[in-house]
């Protein structure tokens, strides 16, 4: 640890870099915005961004900024360092205070004085850190290069510099993969190099900007440990821009919740999440399935979208959406931002929110769950023949080595694990998309697996698909009337223009939506509403089975909620079997009645959702529940965390035995020699570890 | 409400809807030629040779006294014609094997690809020229000679437009319908895929002109005594000296055509683009 910390040979002595001995409260503001006002003049409308947002961050603290997308978040941290494109950003008002006397929007937004903050005394993380790096430089390369810009050192001061720096972002043996180029790296490595470019010249403040919602749970969970860690050790200040309350609930000292360009809420993290004194924060609050959830808990979403930003609301912004508004709330402007508490303000005028969760699932709406299965799958091979050197020549990828699964009619199997493990290859497989090359697929008794594309026909009505991206899932080209009526064509399952229409629109009704709508295009929609569409067409041939892939991480916490509710709500009126797969085991939890979690192209533990929850047995799944984090800074307080050692090998490097050995914690000799099979240890609860289970 | 949109973007600039007037024009000019022309383009009268436009004749007359302004009039006849038919040719035949070739792949994209790049390294003036001079001298043969001279480019851009679109994720979702390869070639890839096309088509109508009056410039493409405008500009390049307008009349006719056409065409690809519109 303690060499860890001297990376800062030249400043570690100097004033400000005072290891946090001293008491949070006594440390300085690094950064304070004051009344910022961002707006983009575009030709013939003017978007008001950022309206009067004030802020600050001590030192050696993380502050965590929440909301919904399209609230300004990014947008307030861009204009504060002046990165914005100008024209079309103007920021109209407001001063930021950096590190007591520099007033960065007093500096011109390319000069001299700026060019020297950014980079060196505060840095930024974005999301995509593929995109980030340049691939034609080795990452050795690119991180000295600020070091030396910044820094003034040698090439071989800032070699050994950028080694410290790899090393403080726990990557493993930094010296020979100074040299390495950035598509050797996997996302979170990759990620973690950022961290170590954005450490590079000892920042006073570090952003980062929705950093790691790109990666998989246990990568974020190990990025954001390595931050951190690495903040606390430096003494730096973090801005964690995010939409995922789990993680400031975990990791943020101190939270700002941001709606339409405002930051309505600002208080410790404690306090928010215990104690939330505006709607829109408890709004969100009801709107997330947690990991702790009760089952019977209903997502409560707040209903509507983010408003226009075109003009400046003159009440309360959340307003239109705020189902605890109270007669001067439409009466009066909009309410300024009030102290509630220690460090905590608000701006709302209710002062009696109802804080409660709400309704609980009705109970006379259970589903029913038949014993029949509608799907079996049994030893499912998957592999791609690929050519390469990486590969040695010519081989078979294994992608699927040996799944068992089956479903039953009416129930949630909610199918978890982290990206490249397999999840979706199943889902193609059982389309059909993607022939297996092993194993059987039994829907309904019928073996999919050798049937001919033609027979295969009448079957696809059967099993119906739901994309991950709303965007790319709907052809732009139709209405969404006629994208929904589709199906209805295709099997010819209507006759006349009248039965059509009726169907399309009760189809439209199932999913909420206006037919009014039906002749809009997909880009005039929002993401919920597309995402709505792709499930009104997936109902539409009246199939038995829907496979719904990550349904919903491509949208917003609130709609989210929607969806989920949704799908649940048809479930009950159907009796539709679910596929689910998600990497969000909050939202399987929710929604799934079993389980299933897959490492590496296998099953390695399937039971009943409680069961896998309260009583995980497979160590992996315990490292996965552990990564998730829960809204909750108390609870998050007192978990413990298992954590994931290094990352999941790709399927050409298949470890002998079982594949999550050399990850695991627990593994012993065997655990490299025989692949372990899945053995049921109570009613319902298979686990492939001989180790924890024999 | 669709088309409005459509039309409303398409003319949002001044010079697209000048240019739709011309081309317009033209068009009109080129349908009631028997009846605006003043005189017959093919009669010769050798006493009136090159005169200078005049009153009587507008656009004066060549060296064989044959009226400029009707001769262009019906010129327009068979540039049109040609570059219309020739570009429908090339175009369909490049969507329908472009298609094919993008979303099957393996073999069917073996052959015709190959196919295809054998077309392309044969320069297309000489592939042109050589067709032409294969099938024999007539208008139909000159407007086959254009057309498959512009179907290698259009399979290119037409192969690599389905295969990026072949792979979103609306084309799975087509698939998981039930859908047939029929279906989903028709109803989403070709929709998905067919602007650039349209585009290429729209400015090519030019380049066809082009073509046509360079085969007719070289003597293979229309005969004497057939007006045709690339035949006028050849002719008058004779007297570029002493009479310059004969060659820069109809040249002049060309510019302005190609010009309208690569114009609209430019504006057509805006407005087929809903997001571009949108924004517009």
């Amino acid at each position: 640890m303690a060499e860890k910390m001297n990376i800062n040979p030249e400043e570690n002595t100097g004033n400000q870099k005072i290891q946090a001995e001293t008491t949070r409260k006594e440390e300085k503001k690094i950064i304070e915005v004051q009344n910022l006002k961002t707006e983009f003049r575009m030709k013939r409308r003017t978007v008001y961004a950022v309206n009067g947002v004030s802020y600050y961050v001590k030192a050696g603290e993380i502050v965590g900024v929440v909301g919904e997308s399209g609230c300004g978040k990014s947008v307030t941290q861009m204009s504060s360092l002046q990165l914005l494109l100008s024209p079309p950003a103007k920021i109209t008002e407001g001063r930021v205070i950096f590190d007591g006397d520099k007033d960065i929007l007093s500096y011109d937004n390319d000069g001299e004085e700026i060019r020297s903050l950014r980079g060196a005394e505060i840095a930024m993380i974005f999301q995509e850190p593929m995109t980030s790096l340049n691939p034609v430089l080795t990452i050795g390369e690119q991180i000295a290069e600020s070091v030396r810009l910044h820094m003034g050192l040698d090439k071989k001061e800032a070699r050994k510099r950028v080694i410290d720096l790899l090393r403080l972002v726990n990557i493993p043996d930094p010296e020979s993969r100074y040299g390495q180029y950035p598509h050797e790296f996997s996302g979170g490595m990759c990620q973690r190099i950022m961290i170590a470019m954005a450490m590079a010249c000892n920042p006073k403040l570090l952003i980062a900007d929705e950093a790691t919602t790109a990666l998989d749970v246990t990568t974020q969970a190990q990025i954001l440990e390595t931050l951190q860690d690495v903040v606390k050790k430096t003494n730096t200040a973090l801005i964690i821009v995010t939409h995922n309350l789990g993680i400031v609930a975990r990791y943020a000292d101190r939270i700002y919740v941001m709606y339409a360009g405002r930051v309505i809420e600002s208080g410790r993290a404690e306090d928010i999440f215990k104690n939330p004194q505006h709607a829109y924060t408890i709004g969100l609050l009801n709107s997330v399935p947690r990991l702790d959830d009760d089952k019977t808990r209903t997502l409560v979403p707040i209903e509507g979208m983010p408003p226009n930003l075109q003009k400046v609301s003159e009440h309360c912004p959340f307003l239109p959406r705020c189902t605890q508004a109270l007669p001067e709330c439409s009466a009066n402007g909009v309410p300024v931002i009030e102290e509630r508490g220690c460090e905590h303000f608000a701006a709302c005028y209710n002062r009696n929110l109802n804080k409660a969760v709400h309704a609980s699932k009705d109970v006379l709406e259970t589903k029913t769950v038949s014993e029949e299965h509608i799907l079996e799958i049994k030893g499912l091979h998957m592999g791609f023949r690929v050519k390469g050197k990486n590969y040695g020549g010519k081989t078979t990828l294994k992608i699927l080595d040996g799944v068992d699964l089956y479903l039953r009619k009416g129930e949630t199997l909610g199918l978890v694990g982290e990206s490249g493990c397999g999840k979706t290859t199943v889902a193609k497989c059982i389309l059909r998309l993607y022939t297996p090359t092993g194993g059987s697929i039994l829907f309904k008794g019928t073996d999919l697996t050798g049937l001919r594309e033609k027979d295969l026909r009448p079957c696809r009505k059967n099993i119906q698909f739901i994309f991950q991206d709303p965007f790319g899932s709907l052809d732009p080209r139709q209405t969404i009337g006629d994208i929904v009526g589709e199906p209805l064509k295709v099997h010819k399952l209507v006759s006349g223009k009248e039965a059509y229409n009726n169907r399309v629109k009760e189809l439209f009704e199932m999913v909420g939506l206006d037919y009014a709508m039906s002749s809009r295009a997909p880009h005039e929609l929002s993401g919920g509403q597309r995402q709505r569409i792709g499930i009104a067409r997936a109902l539409a041939s009246e199939p038995e089975l829907i496979i719904c892939d990550e349904p919903v991480s491509a949208l917003d916490v609130s709609v989210q909620a929607q969806i989920l509710n949704l799908l649940e709500g048809i479930q009950r009126k159907t009796g539709i079997s679910y596929l689910f797969i998600a990497h969000d085991l909050s939202v399987v939890r929710h929604i799934s009645d079993r389980i299933a979690v897959m490492y590496l192209g296998r099953i390695v533990e399937i039971a009943d959702c409680d069961q896998l929850y309260n009583n995980p047995v497979h160590p992996y799944t315990k490292a996965l529940l552990s990564a998730i984090p829960i809204p909750d800074p108390e609870v998050e307080k007192a978990r413990e965390r298992i954590p994931l050692l290094g990352e999941m090998p790709s399927v050409s490097r298949r470890p002998e035995g079982c594949s999550f050995h050399p990850r695991c914690t627990f593994a012993c000799d065997t655990c490299s020699r025989k692949v372990p099979e899945l053995v049921e240890c109570e009613s319902g609860h298979l686990v492939a570890c001989p180790v924890m289970y024999k | 409400m669709k088309d409005k949109l459509f039309f409303s973007a398409l003319f949002a600039k001044k010079i697209v809807i000048v240019c739709t007037v011309i081309l317009g024009l033209f068009v009109l000019a080129a349908v009631f030629a028997p009846v605006l022309a003043p005189y017959d383009p093919a009669a010769i009268s050798l006493k009136d040779k090159e005169v200078a436009p005049c009153l009587a004749h507008l656009l004066g007359t060549d060296s064989l006294g044959r009226d400029v302004l009707s001769r262009m009039l019906y010129g327009a006849r068979i540039s049109l014609s040609i570059s219309l038919v020739s570009v429908l040719i090339g175009g369909i035949s490049g969507m329908v094997l472009g298609t094919l070739a993008g979303y099957f792949g393996g073999v069917v994209d073996m052959v015709i690809s190959r196919c295809a790049d054998a077309l392309i390294s044969i320069p297309p003036i000489i592939l042109t020229i050589a067709i032409g001079t294969a099938l024999g001298q007539s208008t139909l043969n000159i407007m086959i000679a254009v057309g498959i001279s512009s179907i290698p480019g259009n399979i290119r851009m037409m192969r690599a437009k389905v295969l990026s679109v072949k792979e979103r994720d609306f084309v799975t979702a087509a698939r998981v319908i039930g859908e047939d390869n029929k279906w989903i070639m028709l109803r989403h890839l070709i929709p998905n895929c067919i602007s650039p096309l349209i585009i290429s088509v729209a400015m090519s109508l030019g380049g066809a002109i082009m073509a046509e009056a360079t085969l007719s410039f070289l003597g293979i493409g229309i005969q004497p005594p057939n007006p045709a405008w690339g035949t006028m500009v050849s002719d008058g390049m004779r007297y570029l000296e002493t009479k310059p307008y004969l060659a820069l009349i109809p040249g002049f006719a060309i510019m302005i055509i190609v010009l309208s056409f690569n114009i609209v065409g430019d504006a057509l690809r805006d407005a087929l683009d809903p997001r571009i519109r949108g924004n517009s």
